[in-house]
């Protein structure tokens, strides 16, 4: 499973990066990124915490 | 009488006189998706719950906030058609839908980000503190507009470029469209009308203004944008100001009113801030848990569906009640308890979630917490001198007074002296 966040929607606000900092980081730009690996069993239950928390609804875990 | 057949959201004299927070209690239990009557035969859609109302946000492609189905707020048809007239045949955010929402959020959402609004800070300390030190001379005041619209409406001020000398104007403009259904503030329809009508005209002239000299301001960024090559209409441009400038301080300086009321009636939860500055920022969440601003919004059905064993029919109107997804108790343990300590606090102040979350939370919390933390510092306690009046609203969960008395640290307590209305 592969987290993808749509770059329109997103505002920054990095609830994702609290729920799941292995997955999600700040750049030096100020913008979200996302580590390109396949999301680990052990994680999924936080990355999608993380989907759900984002308020902008910016992200989706989709299969591949 | 059934407390089911005293329900009446239409009743602003009932919300006149305080929140019903027993009918959404009612409803959260018995009747979570209820179908509320209008008198006009037509009805809508009430969700109490807090997931309902998550859900629902987050599924603009269902649940639409386009004007063409009825905009995003307004539980009778003739409150949306009232809207609707005075936008003049534009619509600023909160009438789109993605993608039309989604473009034009971009323009300007940057602004609002994390950096932006943190540089802000020193300054809203500022005029914070020298706020609350010349309550503190005075003593008594009205909290509302002496003290909590204050900082709010100078921020936004400065942020949208106004000057410092059209500050009474833009107040009185910008309360017809929260207040529109209190007399105290707007007379009739046609005041409302004429008052918006006023606002915009000021925010076409702001643009006229920014072509001409454009600043590193959000007015001069959306005369500068260009759609498919295409500039944006003045009165696009005119209903975003009249937004950003109702919506950047109506709802802040509720937030503030309403948390400084509870802490009057929580001296406790007082003393503890006092003590703890630290909680501060949990205490921020529970003032914005507590107050909750927007008490509601509409989305309307853009297809037939099954909405948890209830059958809604395109075109209907749903409406969530953030006021009371923020007492949900399946959410919220023992909800009606002021507690600044709350965690966690996944309220829904800001709204559900999805495209149209608060554009302004950053500000507003940062507004929030720098209040109350520069009002700890400088302050013994704020005494209630007379009973909060609470907005003849059902969108607005707002106090239109709140008499008070600053007592400065190490003052005494003094004896009253003056009348006050």
């Amino acid at each position: 499973m592969k987290v993808v966040v749509d770059r329109e929607l997103c505002e920054a606000n990095f609830r994702c990066v609290a729920a799941a900092p292995e997955i999600f980081s700040m750049r030096e730009d100020s913008e979200l990124e996302i580590a390109e690996t396949d999301i680990p069993v052990e994680l999924l239950k936080r990355v999608a915490e993380a989907v759900q928390a984002c308020p902008k609804a910016a992200l989706t875990l989709t299969e591949d | 009488m059934t407390l089911e057949s005293e329900i009446n959201f239409l009743d602003l004299d009932v919300f006149a006189g305080g929140m019903p927070h027993e009918w959404f209690t009612w409803l959260r239990a018995n009747q979570p998706i209820y179908r509320h009557p209008v008198p006009d035969g037509s009805a809508f859609w009430v969700l109490s719950k807090y997931q309902d109302i998550v859900d629902v946000s987050r599924r603009p492609d269902l649940f639409s906030s386009d004007d063409m189905y009825g905009g995003p707020s307004g539980l009778t048809i003739a409150e949306q058609q009232r809207m609707l007239t005075s936008a003049k045949g534009s619509k600023t955010l909160t009438h789109m839908d993605p993608p039309e929402h989604t473009i034009h959020r971009s323009l300007v959402e940057k602004r609002f980000r994390n950096q932006p609004i943190a540089a802000l800070e020193d300054r809203i300390r500022e005029i914070t503190g020298e706020l609350i030190d010349s309550s503190i001379s005075k003593g008594i005041c009205d909290f509302v507009y002496d003290v909590a619209a204050v900082v709010p409406t100078t921020i936004i001020m400065e942020l949208m470029g106004l000057p410092e000398s059209d500050r009474e104007m833009i107040l009185r403009l910008a309360n017809a469209n929260f207040a529109v259904d209190d007399p105290d503030f707007v007379a009739d329809s046609n005041a409302y009308t004429v008052a918006r009508d006023s606002f915009q005209e000021y925010g076409r002239e702001l643009a006229n203004l920014r072509r001409l000299n454009p600043r590193d301001d959000v007015i001069s960024t959306l005369v500068e944008s260009r759609i498919d090559g295409e500039p944006l209409s003045d009165q696009l441009i005119a209903l975003f100001f009249e937004q950003f400038v109702a919506a950047g301080h109506e709802t802040t300086l509720t937030a503030i009113s309403q948390g400084m009321n509870a802490f009057i009636e929580n001296p406790q939860q007082w003393r503890a801030l006092v003590d703890e500055p630290s909680l501060s920022i949990s205490a921020t969440e529970e003032v914005l848990r507590w107050s909750t601003p927007v008490t509601y919004m509409r989305r309307a059905v853009r297809q037939d569906m099954d909405f948890r064993g209830t059958k809604f029919s395109e075109g209907d109107s749903v409406t969530m009640w953030y006021i009371s997804g923020n007492r949900d108790e399946e959410v919220f343990e023992d909800p009606f308890r002021f507690d600044i300590r709350r965690t966690p606090n996944n309220h829904i102040a800001f709204g559900g979630g999805g495209s149209h979350f608060c554009l302004g939370v950053r500000l507003a919390r940062l507004e929030t917490r720098i209040f109350f933390e520069e009002l700890t510092k400088r302050v013994e306690d704020v005494e209630s001198i007379g009973p909060p009046v609470p907005l003849r609203s059902n969108h607005f969960n707002a106090f239109k007074r709140l008499p008070v008395r600053f007592r400065g640290k190490g003052c005494p307590v003094l004896v009253e002296t003056m009348d006050v209305q």
